[in-house]
């Protein structure tokens, strides 16, 4: 055995506390550098064991009673993070809800012109504003005889609208809210006022061309 | 049965604070002893095993048990702490001094800790680092070396010079000791 293999086996067997195999034994009893070395590494290994011990902290107990508050505080602070979540989440759900109601599901203000069995443009204008008095209720119907439909909503400032001229059955005329016998079962021609909105805003029967109003 | 380390981890992430008292217990004193041989300063000793248990704490605890052994995560944070605590300079009260200081101690024993110590404290840090967990810490080599992240025969080579360098630094300050005593 060479010095350099008894110095690795020598140093292994002080850490562990073993002794020397006898070939190590035979070559610490003819080396004196390797004999030296191998009382060295056994001094050195019973100071590191005395070091170990020397070494354990006696405030054990306190350290870990500050870490544990540590963790009750980390604890707290993370549920309050997970019901802030919960919370925005149920807000944005909720918000959602309402905004798709509000913009999918809005009452007509006016009905439209579905309930028509067709649509006839007679003749039609370029859209144009018209008076207010078009949007009157029946009562008060203006000149040209359009009487304002029922929730519509009034005309807004320099608003234009288009007269569309269609069949309306009856059930269309009552959703205008024109009052209709019940056994009545035809259809009649009619003069809508549509808005920019596409929505009916005013209408008036008629039998003749659309004319100039 | 005793748990694992990482059955202690899991169930500390779920809020079992007794798992995580366990872990302290478990580990806390030898990461204690590991920060202080390697920085010198029972403070930053302190300092280093608090700040460990700490990030494990974290929510966003970067430790994969698919990479590693949760001692190892530990270790290694330790690591890094000690650099960045030595990188900020000296410390106030090396563990050296503090020995002796110690008249109330056993004198020769005593006086032979505070010369390992400084002995310790002077080895260059990678040696240094290998003495701290094969002897004092008492880990496997293959252990080791996935803490300080290098090769077994890398550690163990580093601990073999390391040794031979302590032995003959503590020989030479406990002869310099006894001088002084007997003068």
């Amino acid at each position: 055995m060479n010095c350099e293999f008894a110095n690795q086996d020598l140093v292994e067997c002080a850490r562990r506390g073993r002794f020397p195999a006898a070939a190590l034994e035979d070559h610490l009893a003819a080396c004196d550098s390797c004999r030296e070395r191998w009382e060295a590494e056994r001094e050195l290994t019973s100071h590191l064991r005395a070091m170990r011990i020397a070494s354990v902290p006696a405030s054990l107990e306190w350290s870990k009673a500050v870490l544990l508050r540590e963790f009750d505080a980390h604890r707290r602070r993370d549920r309050q993070i997970r019901w802030m979540w919960a919370m925005s989440s149920a807000a944005i759900l909720v918000l959602s809800v309402v905004a798709v109601k509000d913009v999918w599901v809005r009452p007509s203000a006016a009905p439209s012109l579905s309930g028509g069995s067709g649509v006839v443009h007679a003749r039609t204008y370029a859209p144009r504003e018209y008076p207010q008095e078009s949007f009157a209720p029946a009562e008060d119907a203006g000149e040209n005889g359009f009487i304002k439909v029922p929730f519509a909503l009034d005309p807004a400032p320099g608003e234009t609208f288009e007269i569309v001229r269609t069949q309306l059955d009856p059930a269309a005329l009552t959703r205008m809210g024109v009052s209709v016998d019940p056994t009545w079962t035809g259809t009649l021609q009619a003069d809508v006022l549509v808005g920019e909105d596409g929505l009916a805003h005013a209408v008036r029967l008629s039998n003749d061309d659309i004319g100039e109003n | 049965m005793q748990r694992s380390d990482e059955e202690l981890y899991r169930l500390m992430k779920k809020g079992d604070r007794e798992a995580f008292g366990e872990l302290y217990e478990r580990r806390g004193p030898a990461l204690r002893r590991y920060a202080l041989h390697m920085s010198g300063s029972p403070a930053a000793a302190e300092e280093v095993a608090h700040e460990v248990f700490i990030q494990l704490m974290r929510a966003n605890t970067n430790f994969d048990d698919k990479r590693g052994s949760l001692e190892g995560w530990m270790y290694g944070v330790a690591r890094n702490l000690v650099r960045v605590i030595r990188r900020k300079g000296p410390v106030e009260e090396p563990v050296d001094q503090a020995f002796r200081h110690d008249i109330l101690g056993d004198l020769i024993n005593a006086e032979a800790l505070a010369a390992l110590h400084e002995a310790l404290r002077e080895l260059p840090v990678l040696y240094r680092d290998a003495v701290v967990l094969c002897d004092l810490e008492e880990k496997s080599y293959e252990e080791s070396a996935r803490v300080m992240g290098c090769p077994v025969g890398t550690v163990r080579s580093r601990l073999h010079r390391a040794r031979g360098l302590l032995a003959a630094k503590l020989k030479r300050q406990l002869a310099v000791s006894e001088m002084a005593v007997r003068a």
